[in-house]
């Protein structure tokens, strides 16, 4: 069938098997590899992107549910090449050892900043408690999370 | 309860003044660096193994054996070849008939058994490869492999060490189970003897499989050439190795195999054998075709390695204040399907516990044994956690018997820096366990919470200590360490280094760089690494044994000195003044008197090349002269949950003699992520079996890593006294990280209930057993007794 | 391989016209978290695949004429803050606010959770303790309400044949004072299958503290979660202030060793049901006080600070 979908601000219009995932649409399909596949049944969060802003496992939902709505994946972060406030304070906060969970991580936490703009640290945890890293202890990941949180409200004006 | 942060009001000032002096010596060593792909990790543009797509390339897919022990009679491929798209299937009928060793680096290396065929005829394990099919796309490839029809006779499997080791056992292999036996005796024992006023304990600990876990899939992709090139793309821990092992299998010369590293999304040992090289090059080789051969979660935890499961009896004796009169273990470990790595890592367990204590005598006796289970591997530690574990939860009971507080028994007993290690005759270096330990006790308040009571509602909290060793890099009687590496200037300033990389995802690149940058005073964004590549990298064993920062940061510390003499040299000629009265300091060749201009880096490049000839470029092979201990000491708070058998981990705290960390926040995040693996392996991870040997299915559903919520906060603690032959003084921490935070949870437990759990993972059903047995006062003695 | 064709319906009328094409081999999406890993894992392709998403004004939850009735297509996400839920279902939303991880709870619907029938589905058994029913449709455009337990097939799975869909679940909102709590055990404290799942739904005595009556659902120790008021029973006149009556921990126990005895999991889960029982009442004695989803692992008996 045809999908037409708006993929990282770009219209797309593609043919994609009724059964096929979202995930390896994106992955195959429209070449775009950020979203990783960790264990293809929704625990890892490796494949982690937004469909019209919520987090979703890419390996758990049919492309077809992208119909007409708004996918956002790690590569659609970044504004003309530059690093997004959430993808540079990963990187400085130490945040990406291995780097395999890191796409995942960041939509996850893209979707609660704009859910939550001052979430406390358990919060944090909660939101990315569906997102596997055997690297870091989560500790660097809940950092850099709290840090571009506290810069944004900051920022805004808000507390 | 107010949490004691690590502070330093708690830790004194010593702490920080060391902290301030590593970073105020330094320009980059001691501070904190990205790992060196960090960027494109964030942008999501890295690419690694799965995201490859070479020009006609195609998917294979494995049919693996759902029996642990079983003759394949008749494989009947016919619906599987007539699935469009199918290039074809493959199977021990048509293979190439040597057998290889998965471990093996290098032709002649000792302790390899050559023992695993690339497909099985006959099924060792339920996990062991039949047949390939590639075709044309994954999906395709797997349901080819669903449609293939394979009828197995069931032999008897033999599913455990003592099953594997009894006298009728059902053979693995041919010549029998016992793959490898040896025996330590070293030491006399301290003191009066080992009977007299002596206390004896006797504990057993068995310890489980477990999965890395890496949170990227196994994969490899290969190509075979219309001129007989064959070229590997892998996340492999050693490039070489893995040359090693395919060209010897299937027959070609080394010059025409080459293997390049790619981007890894973690190992924790379970990439540093070559599982899927083998396969997929031969698969390539066949084909013509370039092939990717990626597995799923299931497939990763049954099908490539695990943790060994062993079981080992300690038995000591105490002098009453607490000294060590004699230690003996002897220790089994199941090996799987194939020898692999097993033999050397069963040895390695027993040259652990004589770095981190004086024991008197020590003696040692290991077996190891073929079982129809998956094929045991190196992981994490090698067998330093493992050894760890059993020594630190004896090491608790008998601190119980000689009412002796946990921290106070093992002071009593830790070595000092300068000791000589009785198993090995080396020195264990600048051993500061002893500190780590003081220290540690101190920022944990654990004088105080020690005496704390359990509590006796629902919830019970108590904390518990453990204390580990581990090494810094292979040297031994056995292993020659040493590795080469290339540093060439260019006309710029800036630096490309040659070595033979594999980084893991800890910033061992970033770690050269740094050290690098720290020698010759340039920034490190300034040096370039590469990643490992059997064709152009100078030779390297590979990314294991600890080894990367103590000997292949030496080595890149090494390789500046020279190039900065050399520098200094062509400076020299270029300024017409001697070389003892030049120094390079911010990218410049400076006159110490600097009456005289300085030549920045590239300048000197550019004029020495055009003037003179002259190159500044360095290759040179660095060996390793020494092998001191890395230790740590870990503490933990758990609360219990009595009526759902739950262990919450509350606080923590990890503190490492590191002698110098490179990175600060590296070694931080090696140290969080070690504590988030070793509280899996003491509650909740296993690769548990079936009664027919089947390992469990349902990936990350039930093999549960623990996540961002049921991590405690985690303290780290550096111990930086420098010394030994590490760059700036660094030692290792990846591997040591992760030695003692098992036991320590353990040990926590086990105060919190008054109980002696001594088989991990501590499963909420083994806690509730434990209770129930101490609720049966007359099976709680009997129980006792059994361990005393 | 043959293509499985995709039919996403907009309407009431546009599912009836899907649900009649369904045979053996059609599947129904609706947040497709169990379905999609269902089908990558067995290779299975679907003749006709019906993806509920674009139905209109099936992810309500609404409080009308006593009954509180929930869309088919609400997500877990949604019901663990519904507003409606907070007050007259907080069992349910405390049952979807513990159902895997964000990104599940984003695309996990009620309908499919319970259409799914896993043994140890959480909303399932928030569901039977608030006494539910299903309205289901079917390919002739006739609905029908269900209680839940009808669902259920006696073996275990669905019971719902090919051609029929939940469009909505509903339960009474009773008494005045009815208080509702879910309780489950994991592994872990989040993102973990319930080994064990239990929800309790309390109707209170005119002094708000005594329990007048009581309804209990037990999940994970039988095909499908069953109700066991029986057990419940041993709640009616506790004070919801003071310690879990021991009558009702036995009972939960006794349950156990009823329905699993000899199973390798009964020596485990016959003590840990006393934690899951104490749970369940301690979060009764504090329901209205404690926001659902803020504390995925209610410890509301945990001593602090010793």
């Amino acid at each position: 069938m045809r999908l037409n979908a708006t993929v990282n601000g770009d219209p797309v219009s593609i043919e994609v098997a009724a059964d096929a995932r979202l995930l390896d649409v994106l992955r195959e399909t429209l070449g775009l590899h950020g979203a990783k596949e960790g264990c293809a049944a929704g625990e890892c969060g490796a494949c982690t992107v937004l469909l019209d802003g919520l987090a979703v496992n890419a390996c758990l939902v049919p492309a077809t549910r992208a119909q007409n709505r708004d996918v956002r994946t790690v590569e659609g972060l970044a504004r003309n090449g530059v690093l997004d406030a959430l993808q540079r304070q990963f990187v400085a906060s130490g945040a990406i050892q291995c780097g395999y969970c890191t796409p995942g991580m960041l939509m996850s936490a893209t979707a609660l900043l704009a859910r939550v703009p001052r979430p406390t640290r358990a919060e944090i945890a909660a939101a990315i408690a569906g997102n596997l890293c055997r690297c870091t202890g989560y500790a660097a990941i809940i950092d850099a999370i709290e840090t571009v949180a506290t810069h944004q409200s900051a920022s805004h004006g808000a507390d | 309860m107010a949490r004691l942060r690590v502070d330093q009001t708690v830790l004194g000032s010593a702490y920080f003044e060391d902290y301030h002096r590593s970073v105020s010596r330094y320009k980059y060593v001691g501070r904190n660096h990205p790992v060196s792909d960090a960027v494109g990790k964030a942008g999501g543009d890295l690419v690694f193994g799965s995201d490859l797509q070479l020009p006609g390339m195609v998917h294979a897919a494995l049919l693996l054996s759902p029996h642990a022990h079983a003759r394949a009679l008749r494989i009947d491929s016919t619906r599987a070849r007539e699935i469009p798209g199918v290039l074809g299937v493959y199977t021990h009928e048509d293979a190439p008939p040597g057998r290889y060793c998965r471990y093996r680096i290098l032709p002649g290396q000792s302790g390899c058994v050559d023992d695993e065929p690339l497909f099985a005829s006959t099924a060792r394990f339920a996990g062991d490869r039949i047949a390939a099919v590639v075709a044309t796309t994954a999906a395709i490839a797997r349901a080819a492999v669903r449609s293939i029809a394979v009828e197995y006779a069931a032999l008897p499997s033999v599913l455990t060490i003592d099953a594997a080791l009894a006298a009728d056992a059902p053979r693995v292999h041919p010549d029998g189970n016992l793959l490898h036996e040896f025996a330590i005796d070293v030491g006399t024992v301290d003191g009066h003897g080992e009977s007299g006023e002596t206390v004896e304990i006797d504990t057993t600990v068995t310890t489980q499989m477990l999965h890395h876990a890496a949170l990227e899939p196994h994969l490899c992709v290969a190509d075979y050439d219309s001129s007989g090139q064959l070229t590997i793309w892998s996340p492999c821990q050693s490039v070489y190795g893995a040359r090693t092992v395919v060209a010897d299998l299937l027959g070609l010369p080394y010059h025409r195999v080459r293997v390049i590293k790619v981007p890894m999304g973690g190992s924790f040992g379970g990439k540093q054998e070559f599982i899927l090289e083998p396969v997929t090059a031969y698969l390539a080789m066949r084909t013509r075709r370039p092939v990717s051969l990626i597995l799923d979660r299931d497939e990763c935890i049954r099908a490539t390695t695990v943790r060994p499961t062993q079981r080992s009896r300690v038995r000591s004796r105490f002098h009453p204040d607490g000294r060590w009169a004699s230690l003996e273990v002897d220790t089994v470990l199941a090996a799987g399907a194939y020898a692999g790595s097993s033999p050397d890592y069963t040895e390695a367990m027993a040259h652990k516990l004589t770095r981190l204590y004086r024991v008197g005598r020590y003696r040692h006796h290991g077996r190891v044994a073929y079982t129809t289970t998956p094929v045991a591997g190196g992981m994490r530690g090698w067998g330093a956690p493992e050894i760890a574990t059993c020594a630190e939860i004896h090491l608790d009971r008998a601190a119980r018997r000689l009412t002796l507080d946990p921290v106070e028994l093992r002071l009593r007993n830790l070595v000092d820096p300068g000791d000589i290690d009785p198993t090995s005759g080396r020195s264990v270096g600048e051993a500061w366990v002893r500190e780590c330990l003081t220290r540690g006790a101190a920022a944990f308040d654990w004088a105080r919470r020690v005496a704390l009571e359990p509590g006796q509602g629902r919830w019970r909290r108590a904390v518990g200590v453990a204390c580990g060793a581990h090494k810094n890099g292979m040297l031994s009687e056995a292993f020659p360490e040493s590795t080469t590496m290339s540093l060439k200037m260019n006309e710029d300033g800036t630096l490309d280094l040659n070595a033979a990389l594999h980084e893991v995802g800890a910033g061992s690149a970033v770690t050269l760089q740094t050290i690098i940058a720290e020698a010759l005073d340039v920034s490190p964004d300034r040096i370039s690494t590469r990643e490992a590549d059997s064709k152009v990298s100078p030779f390297d064993f590979g990314c294991f044994g600890s080894r990367m920062t103590y000997v292949g940061g030496a080595s890149a510390l090494a390789l500046a000195a020279t190039l900065r003499a050399r520098l200094i040299e062509a400076a020299a000629s270029l300024l017409g003044l001697p070389s003892e009265r030049l120094r390079a300091v911010d990218g410049h060749v400076r006159p110490i008197d600097a009456d005289t201009p300085a030549l920045d880096y590239g300048a000197i490049v550019q004029r020495a090349r055009l003037r003179d000839g002259v190159e500044i470029s360095v290759t040179q092979t660095y060996r390793g002269t020494s092998n001191p201990g890395a230790y740590s000491v870990q503490f933990a708070e758990v609360e219990v949950d009595t009526l759902t058998g739950l262990v919450r981990v509350s606080d923590y705290l990890s503190v490492v003699d590191i002698g110098r960390a490179i990175n600060r926040q590296m070694v931080e995040g090696q140290c969080r992520g070690a504590v988030q693996a070793g509280i899996g392996s003491a509650l909740c991870e296993e690769v548990a079996l079936d009664e027919a040997g089947r390992p469990q299915s349902g990936g990350f559903k039930n093999y549960h890593l623990v996540n961002a919520v049921d991590m405690p906060r985690v303290e780290v603690l550096l111990v930086e006294h420098g010394g030994d032959d590490g760059p700036y003084g660094a030692k290792s921490v990846g591997e040591i990280a992760f030695v003692p935070t098992a036991a320590a949870i353990v040990n926590a437990v086990n105060r919190a209930l008054g109980t002696e759990l001594a088989r991990l993972p501590l499963t909420p059903e083994r806690i509730l057993a434990a209770l129930e047995s101490l609720a049966a006062p007359d099976v709680a003695i009997g129980a006792r007794n059994a361990c005393a | 391989m043959a293509q499985t064709e995709w039919l996403a319906p907009r309407d009431p009328d546009e599912l009836v016209a899907a649900l009649r094409r369904m045979t053996g081999a059609s599947r129904i999406v609706a947040g497709g978290s169990d379905l999609m890993l269902g089908l990558h894992a067995s290779g299975f392709h679907p003749d006709l695949l019906i993806d509920l998403s674009r139905l209109d004004g099936f992810a309500h939850v609404r409080h009308v004429d006593g009954r509180v009735r929930v869309g088919a297509l609400s997500t877990c996400a949604q019901l663990q803050d519904d507003s409606v839920l907070a007050t007259h279902g907080h069992g349910l939303a405390q049952a979807a606010a513990r159902v895997g991880s964000a990104q599940i709870r984003n695309v996990a619907t009620l309908g499919g959770n319970v259409a799914n029938a896993s043994p140890c589905a959480d909303l399932v058994t928030a569901l039977v303790a608030l006494d539910a029913s299903a309205t289901v449709i079917d390919g002739l455009g006739r609905t029908r309400e269900r209680p839940i337990a009808d669902l259920f097939a006696p073996g275990g799975g669905s019971a719902l044949p090919p051609g029929e869909a939940i469009v909505e679940c509903s339960f009474a909102q009773g008494h005045a004072d009815r208080r509702s709590a879910f309780a489950k055990l994991g592994v872990r404290s989040s993102v973990a299958v319930s080994r064990l799942n239990a929800a309790l739904v309390v109707d209170l005595d005119r002094d708000g503290a005594t329990v007048r009556s009581a309804r209990l659902a037990v999940g994970s120790i039988a095909s499908a979660a069953f109700r066991a008021d029986a057990v419940a029973a041993a709640l009616i006149g506790a004070r919801i202030d003071a310690a879990c009556p021991e009558g009702f921990t036995h009972g939960c126990m006794r349950l156990v060793d009823e329905r699993i005895p000899g199973r390798p999991s009964w020596a485990y889960k016959r003590l840990a049901v006393r934690g899951l029982a104490e749970d369940l009442w301690g979060v009764i004695g504090a329901s209205g006080t404690r926001p659902v989803g803020k504390d995925p692992a209610p410890r509301s008996n945990r001593p602090q600070g010793w």
